[in-house]
């Protein structure tokens, strides 16, 4: 898993510098004070020439990105990319997939760009941010942590459900979200791998199981990326322990007080029941009668798997509805979607 | 309009053309919620502008979290002074376009924080299931069954789980509807085994309706069906009542008859095959007469089938005229005289024999072997006094000739076949099978085979595979032998698989025989067939027939 953590930052940053295992801290303690330094600045010129992009895009107005190719951000993602920003650059080149022509594209892009605007002043800002925040906002710009930091740090020790897997394309990479949810705590964490297309990717969490594993955080305000530390005995299966969804809302503006970058939030909603609005869309609907959409157009396996009866369901919320990765019932157990 | 909104308008336009709107408007506390899209600002923000973690709340007004960092305050959203370094106070960045996208910020947080939840309809729930579902190594293999891994079993293990009195697991149901909606060979299967939880999904998606009809659903009982259904929904409830009341059935088509349309017709006549007896004569008769020509062939061809009929009297007569024994010393008939019809009337072509051959065989020949074909087979029981199996090894000779007439000899074979197919009459399809007079005609054979008990049947089949000297007409007679080959057919057919196996230059390999072995063999076979996959490493459709056996044996045994 770290060789392939590792990678990642190989592949993002451009050839010829070197790769960054560490933060400027590590830098420093090894005596290449200036490649850190020279780092630093790169990043600081290229937020800032992402500042004033975000500014003109705002200032001429977002209908005329309504028609605009995807190219569009894909340049300004390359020059993030020579900036070392990789996180930024990953942001940036996502917005080419916003659906455009007839759809909510402007809307969204608003968001977006005030998500970023909001990355780029707390940036420049860094220095003023308390210690956990700072370290939010530098990973979300694209400075890494290395496993070994991250394994010194926060350790909590839980019987882990592995909730949902979902694969996605970033970066010319394939990244593994794997979603946890402790069953004492019930606090969530993500276990993100990366592999290059065609390779496979770490197979070590399988989704219904329920580990016992001591997970270690990446360090931030919101602390939910994590590394399987350890891992206690073997798997079991037992049923999973969710929440409502109020309970599922009122940890995401939880979440986003902490860290309103973070998208998608895991969620892990129990007794609820497949239901349909007045337009026919489906939705997940819980005992207190409060639904939530579900993103998704095959909702078959979803249907069979509970029959109109309550059931657990995992996976990916955001406001734009419940992306579902597995769903759980007595005589199944869990069932990846 | 909501402030979000406003904040769209403002940047779709460009701060270039438009002002920045004010960020704030506080709700008034009798304010309505307004609906998902433009959620309410999650709480009024404070006089400074922040966003504290307590104000992203859900409307239940929970507080978001304890001890969250000040993040709102840290960053100061609203562009507070020290954004653009500007000096100390309470200014705003100067440039509009950064004001607008600070502002835009916090409303993002607050409208993602502050989401509400909707109201939604649950959807019905299933009806409980009466059958337990299969054992998870079952359930396993299917999964691999119908993500393709020898995916031509899939009947076979449908049906075993049926017969254990099993179902498939519910995770499932949408891959297998989803297969039986190009397949429709597989819904009768995938209908046994679905359970109640298959039907209940069934009907929630337009695709799967098939499954609806198929397990049959109340829905298609309902008598008003006949009268009121769509055509397809008409000729499903005619064919269920003519397997159960045959009599209701065609009391049911004749209240309707005259007024259907000849398409219709023709379709509801074909349901009578099943149930068919003496009591459907006058129905049948009167189709002779109508008016639309598939509605006639149908009604000759079912009439064909009952031999008691007055029809079956007539072609008796036609028949007799056409062959007549040659008696010999020992009084017993020696040969055959075979002199096919001589012209063509109207009384022929009423019952079913066209003026022109389907076959290419001319028109006289074309007659005698229609005449034959729907002949009651008794009549030569009678008229050559003699057992089928003496009756078929009889010479066929023309008038006048002391050879046997080859051309004549085949019409005459065939049009019994024929009959014996259609009248499922065993004695004289062993006769005709052990006489070996239909070799060349593999379509045939197999509907002889298929007339044969099932106890008989693989035996004959076993007889007829070593006899072919083709792979095309072995493969034509074997795919209409069902399942599962064992004893002397499976030895038959391992016999030729191993030959061409064992002879590279004897030409291509009977792939498709093999393949064809992989669904049929019983799986008790795998042992031997994959002994014979080891000796010949280098065929690789043996290997993949050793593979589905052993598949298809381990399969078997997890559905016990």
């Amino acid at each position: 898993m770290s060789a392939d953590t590792d990678s990642v930052e190989r592949v993002i940053e451009p050839e010829g510098t070197p790769a960054h295992h560490g933060d400027a801290g590590d830098d420093r303690a090894t005596g290449s004070l200036t490649t850190a330094e020279r780092r630093e600045r790169r990043v600081a010129a290229g937020v800032e020439e992402l500042d004033r992009w975000l500014c003109d895009q705002i200032d001429q107005g977002l209908a005329h990105a309504d028609r605009a190719p995807s190219t569009m951000w894909e340049d300004v993602a390359r020059r993030l990319v020579d900036a070392q920003a990789s996180g930024l650059a990953v942001r940036v080149r996502e917005l080419g997939a916003i659906p455009g022509r007839g759809g909510d594209r402007p809307e969204r892009l608003l968001e977006e760009y005030a998500l970023l605007r909001l990355l780029t002043t707390a940036y420049r800002r860094r220095d003023e941010l308390p210690e956990p925040l700072r370290a939010t906002v530098r990973s979300r710009v694209g400075f890494t942590v290395s496993q070994e930091e991250v394994l010194a740090g926060e350790r909590i020790r839980d019987h882990w459900y592995v909730a949902g897997c979902r694969d996605v394309d970033q970066d010319r990479l394939v990244a593994r979200r794997v979603w946890l949810r402790g069953r004492e705590t019930g606090r969530s964490a993500l276990v993100l791998t990366f592999a290059a297309p065609g390779r496979a990717l770490d197979a070590s969490l399988a989704v219904g199981d329920t580990i016992d594993a001591e997970l270690a955080f990446y360090p931030g305000a919101l602390p939910l990326r994590a590394l399987v530390a350890a891992r206690h005995p073997a798997p079991a299966q037992r049923p999973p322990r969710g929440t409502t969804v109020a309970g599922l809302l009122r940890e995401h503006a939880a979440a986003l007080a902490r860290d309103p970058w973070q998208e998608p939030w895991p969620a892990v909603l129990a007794g609820v029941r497949p239901a349909r609005d007045d337009a026919g869309r489906p939705h997940l609907v819980d005992g207190d009668g409060d639904a939530v959409p579900l993103r998704t157009t095959d909702v078959w396996r979803l249907l069979a798997v509970s029959g109109g009866r309550p059931f657990t369901v995992s996976g990916e919320w955001s406001p734009q509805g419940l992306l579902p990765l597995s769903a759980w019932q007595e005589e199944e157990g869990t069932v990846a979607l | 309009m909501s402030a979000w909104g406003e904040h769209v308008s403002a940047a779709l336009l460009g701060t270039r053309r438009r002002p920045v709107p004010p960020l704030d408007r506080t709700p008034r506390p009798d304010e309505a919620p307004p609906p998902n899209g433009t959620p309410p600002l999650a709480g009024a923000s404070p006089p400074d502008g922040t966003l504290a973690p307590d104000e992203a709340s859900p409307p239940d007004g929970t507080p978001a979290s304890e001890g969250a960092p000040p993040l709102g305050r840290a960053l100061e959203l609203d562009g507070a002074p020290a954004l653009d370094d500007a000096p100390a106070g309470p200014a705003e960045p100067t440039e509009p376009a950064a004001r607008l996208l600070d502002q835009a910020a916090v409303l993002t947080a607050r409208r993602r924080a502050g989401w509400r939840p909707v109201t939604a309809e649950p959807i019905a729930p299933a009806p409980a299931e009466t059958a337990p579902v299969v054992p998870p190594t079952a359930a396993a293999r299917l999964r691999r069954i119908l993500s393709g891994e020898h995916a031509r079993v899939l009947p076979e293990w449908l049906d075993a789980a049926a017969r254990s009195g099993r179902r498939v697991p519910a995770h499932l149901l949408p891959d297998l509807l989803h297969r039986g909606r190009s397949d429709r060979a597989l819904r009768r299967s995938i209908a046994r085994a679905a359970g109640r939880r298959g039907v209940w999904l069934a009907m929630q998606n337009l695709d799967w309706a098939y499954l609806v009809v198929a397990s049959g659903g109340e829905a298609a009982e309902d008598p008003e069906v006949w009268k009121t259904g769509a055509r397809a929904q008409r000729v499903a409830h005619l064919m269920r009542l003519r397997a159960t009341d045959p009599a209701a059935a065609r009391t049911t088509l004749s209240s309707t008859w005259t007024r259907e349309p000849a398409p219709e017709r023709a379709l509801f006549l074909a349901t009578f095959e099943r149930g068919l007896s003496l009591a459907d004569e006058d129905f049948l008769e009167a189709g002779l007469d109508d008016r639309g020509l598939e509605v006639r062939r149908i009604a000759a061809d079912l009439l064909a089938r009952l031999p008691g009929s007055a029809y079956g009297a007539r072609m008796a007569d036609r028949a007799r005229a056409c062959l007549r024994p040659q008696i010999g010393p020992a009084a017993t008939p020696q040969q055959i005289l075979v002199d096919p019809p001589a012209d063509h009337d109207e009384a022929m072509r009423r019952d079913g024999i066209p003026y022109h051959a389907a076959e290419r065989v001319g028109n006289h020949a074309g007659w005698l072997r229609e005449i034959l074909a729907r002949t009651p087979l008794s009549t030569w029981n009678d008229r050559f006094g003699a057992a089928p199996e003496r009756i078929v090894r009889l010479p066929i000779v023309v008038d006048g000739s002391h050879e046997p007439d080859p051309g004549r000899t085949r019409d005459v074979h065939l049009g019994w076949a024929r009959a014996a197919a259609r009248q499922r009459d065993a004695a004289w399809a062993r006769a005709l099978l052990l006489g070996d007079v239909v070799l060349g005609e593999a379509t045939t054979l197999a509907d002889l085979l298929d007339v044969l008990p099932a106890a008989e049947r693989d035996g004959a089949a076993a007889e007829s595979a070593r006899r072919i000297m083709g792979h095309a007409d072995r493969l034509t007679v074997l795919e209409r032998v069902p399942g599962p080959w064992a004893g002397a057919l499976a030895a038959a057919v391992t016999t030729t698989l191993a030959a061409a196996a064992a002879d590279p230059d004897g030409g291509r390999f009977p792939v498709d025989l093999a393949r064809l072995a992989g669904e049929r063999l019983a799986p008790a076979t795998a042992p031997s067939l994959a002994d014979l996959a080891r000796r010949h490493p280098a065929c690789r459709p043996l290997s993949e027939l050793a593979d589905v056996l052993r598949f298809r044996h381990d399969m078997l045994e997890e559905l016990q």
